[in-house]
């Protein structure tokens, strides 16, 4: 255990102290924050600050008094009442406003306000008139009807054996699986990239040779994968937390309600799936480290399973609208595609416990048979420096050579 | 207590026998010189003791066991073809294959200052591997084979890459090692450097040994009468007991007839007056041997 944690802390340190590694992970976060800050910057200087102006026709505006704003809009407006149209176009040619709203009589009837204005009027000035209008119109309510007028109504859609339900504003539910499935292929290629330059660099400058005079090579293989997979780790924890605290700061801004709960059922699912899941491929991306002679042919050999990885994604159209059919149980069961369609299958529709246990058994039994594989790959290809392993050959042999 | 105990072990890659039966020991406090043309089996054979390779038939125990993680920590290698990290540096590189080794931290730091004076790295401790010549890199992986001061070492052509004086230093160090008790298995096609440092020496070709023994005894086996001359003067072609006379560079070969002997020859030469600045029996060197055994083809009279 001792080696393993050796060669573990090894891989690990290696990476995540290289400058590549560090500009990997920030510019990420820095290249989200630019175009944030750019967008941002963008809008607000397209963005008029000259307050609107409003011509109340109809009366529903007569008790009405303006709250201050409850959200946060870029360029924040203040709203003028004016008795007369004209005084209203008057202070509008004389760009003391940048539009004027015209409440006409029969708004009560058809809602349609008029707006008069030199240039369209910015966001924040409509977006601040319709608030007004509508705390106007629900005036006299209680607070609890006024809070649920606000906020809309949430329609739960539940299976008639009760198994599972989502609510329509469940955003979460779907977005999850989704967020999960790209965390999964992001960490996986990372990982996976330093994985292969590993193994394939330790063959191409002989290291490896040195190597297993002191320790095994299953225990180089296991502290080599966990290396590496910490270092994709670090990175997605690196991001997730730029992430965070980003999020933090736009509910502080936004005031928006907060984060959904992920439930232990969806932890456990996940954690069935993922944690083979990244076996798998850990152990492939091995499989072909120790199989080729150089670092382009393992990134050639690569592709072949981290292609279908994202499969799911082209047909997530399909997947979302048809859970059920065949194609959607093919690409949930099948090994390399099952960690991102089950996920996204089980938060939209009841899926058969067969499915969900068949899924689950073909991962594991993939994940242990390729960990296998790798591990006799690793000890047959680890010193073939010039020439590729044939595929038949890691079934026929299973001495060193 | 022998060091190695190879009995009878076998390797084929595909169709290829690489080894074919071989059998050999390596006893406590000796140099065992390994030695062979491209394609032997050597590499393979070290493999194979150290656990790389799984023989095909055959046993090897090292200090009387199989090999083990625990013996791995009591065995030394340097590979043919140096095998350190490239892009960290030198310190870090060592310190890393000094841990896999079992040290513990204050020992390898220790060690590492006292080799990297030794082979006059200190300079290039923080440089990456790469950016050192082929000369420093060997001696960073000498570092690395002697660092956790193995009880059993196994050397591939650590001469390669060497200048005469790193070559001097690495000879005294496996000296060195041989007096502190490590038990050496040297392979090397520089017959001259087995010759200086072997007490016995193996010969491959073609997976199988064709010779083995103790090197005097070998010379002493294909020993030839042969007698080494220097003289101002020509040397009389009729002595008796010489079948040829032949000149070479700074002395002359006498090939003696079967049923004369160096002391006989050497009495008749006094007895004829002639003046001797060098005689000496002529003793075959490894590099002939070799030539001999693997090309089956004796000195061109």
């Amino acid at each position: 255990m001792k080696k393993i944690w050796l060669v573990f802390r090894h891989e690990y340190t290696r990476r995540v102290k290289t400058r590549g590694f560090i500009f990997a992970v920030l510019s990420m976060p820095l290249l989200v924050i630019l175009s944030m800050g750019m967008a941002v910057a963008s809008v607000s200087l397209q963005t008029s600050k000259l307050p609107a102006g409003y011509v109340d026709q109809s009366g529903v505006l007569a008790n009405a008094q303006i709250e201050p704003e409850s959200g946060f809009t870029i360029g924040r407006v203040d709203l003028l009442p004016y008795t007369q149209i004209e005084t209203g176009q008057e202070a509008l040619a004389g760009e003391q406003i940048q539009a004027l709203f015209v409440i006409p009589p029969d708004y009560l009837q058809n809602g349609e306000v008029i707006i008069y204005a030199n240039d369209p009027p910015g966001e924040n000035a409509t977006a601040r008139m319709r608030d007004f209008l509508e705390s106007s119109l629900v005036a006299g309510e209680t607070s609890l009807v006024k809070n649920r007028i606000r906020e809309g109504s949430n329609f739960t859609v539940r299976s008639l054996d009760g198994s599972r339900q989502a609510g329509m504003r469940d955003w979460f539910v779907v977005l999850f699986p989704f967020l999960t499935g790209l965390v999964f292929i992001v960490v996986i290629n990372i990982s996976g990239g330093y994985l292969l330059q590993s193994i394939v660099d330790e063959k191409e400058n002989r290291t490896m040779e040195v190597i297993i005079t002191s320790i095994s090579p299953e225990q180089l293989m296991v502290g080599k994968i966990l290396g590496n997979l910490c270092v994709g780790l670090t990175q997605l924890l690196i991001w997730l937390i730029f992430a965070a605290i980003g999020l933090a700061g736009m509910q502080a801004i936004y005031h928006f309600s907060p984060t959904p709960a992920i439930s232990a059922g969806q932890i456990g699912i996940l954690a069935g799936i993922i944690i083979p899941g990244f076996i798998l491929i850990a152990a492939l991306m091995t499989l072909v480290g120790v199989s080729v002679t150089d670092m382009r042919e393992a990134q050639q050999v690569s592709l072949m399973f981290t292609l279908p990885m994202v499969a799911p994604y082209w047909f997530a159209g399909a997947v979302l609208q048809h859970p059920e059919n065949i194609l959607t149980a093919i690409l949930s069961i099948f090994p390399l595609t099952a960690v991102v369609t089950m996920p996204l299958r089980l938060s939209i529709a009841s899926v058969p416990l067969w499915q969900v246990l068949l899924a689950a058994v073909l991962m594991w039994g993939s994940a242990i048979g390729a960990m296998v594989l790798a591990a006799r790959a690793f000890r047959v290809g680890m010193l073939q420096y010039t020439r590729r392993i044939p595929f038949k050959k890691l079934f026929k042999d299973d001495s060193h050579e | 207590m022998q060091a190695i105990v190879a009995d009878s072990i076998s390797k084929s890659f595909g169709n290829v026998l690489a080894v074919d039966k071989v059998s050999f020991t390596l006893a406590s406090g000796e140099i065992l010189g390994l030695i062979g043309p491209n394609g032997a089996g050597k590499t393979t054979t070290i493999r194979m003791v150290l656990d790389i390779f799984i023989p095909d038939s055959g046993s090897i125990r090292v200090f009387d066991q199989p090999m083990s993680e625990e013996l791995k920590n009591r065995v030394g290698y340097l590979p043919e073809e140096r095998g350190l990290y490239q892009d960290i540096s030198v310190e870090k590189c060592l310190r890393y294959l000094a841990s896999i080794k079992g040290m513990a931290h204050n020992l390898i730091e220790e060690r590492l200052e006292s080799y990297l004076d030794k082979f006059e790295l200190q300079d290039c401790r923080k440089k990456k591997v790469k950016e050192l010549s082929k000369g420093m890199q060997q001696k960073a992986q000498l570092i690395a084979t002697f660092i956790h001061q193995p009880q059993l070492v196994i050397v591939d052509e650590p001469f390669s890459a060497l200048d005469p004086v790193n070559t001097q230093m690495v000879k005294d160090l496996l000296r060195e090692e041989k007096a502190r008790g490590t038990v050496i298995m040297l392979s090397t096609h520089q017959m001259n450097q087995a010759e200086e440092l072997c007490d016995r020496i193996l010969l491959m070709n073609k997976g199988k040994i064709v010779l083995e023994g103790p090197l005097d005894k070998v010379r002493t086996q294909f020993a030839k009468a042969e007698i080494l001359v220097r003289s101002p003067s020509p040397i009389p072609a009729d002595l008796p007991g010489i079948a040829k006379c032949l000149p070479e560079n700074a002395h002359t070969r006498l090939i003696l007839k079967p049923e004369a002997n160096a002391k006989s020859v050497l009495a008749a030469m006094i007895e004829r007056g002639v003046e001797l600045e060098q005689f000496e029996v002529a003793v075959p060197s490894l590099d002939e041997i070799f030539i001999q055994v693997v090309t089956g083809r004796g000195r061109q009279a």
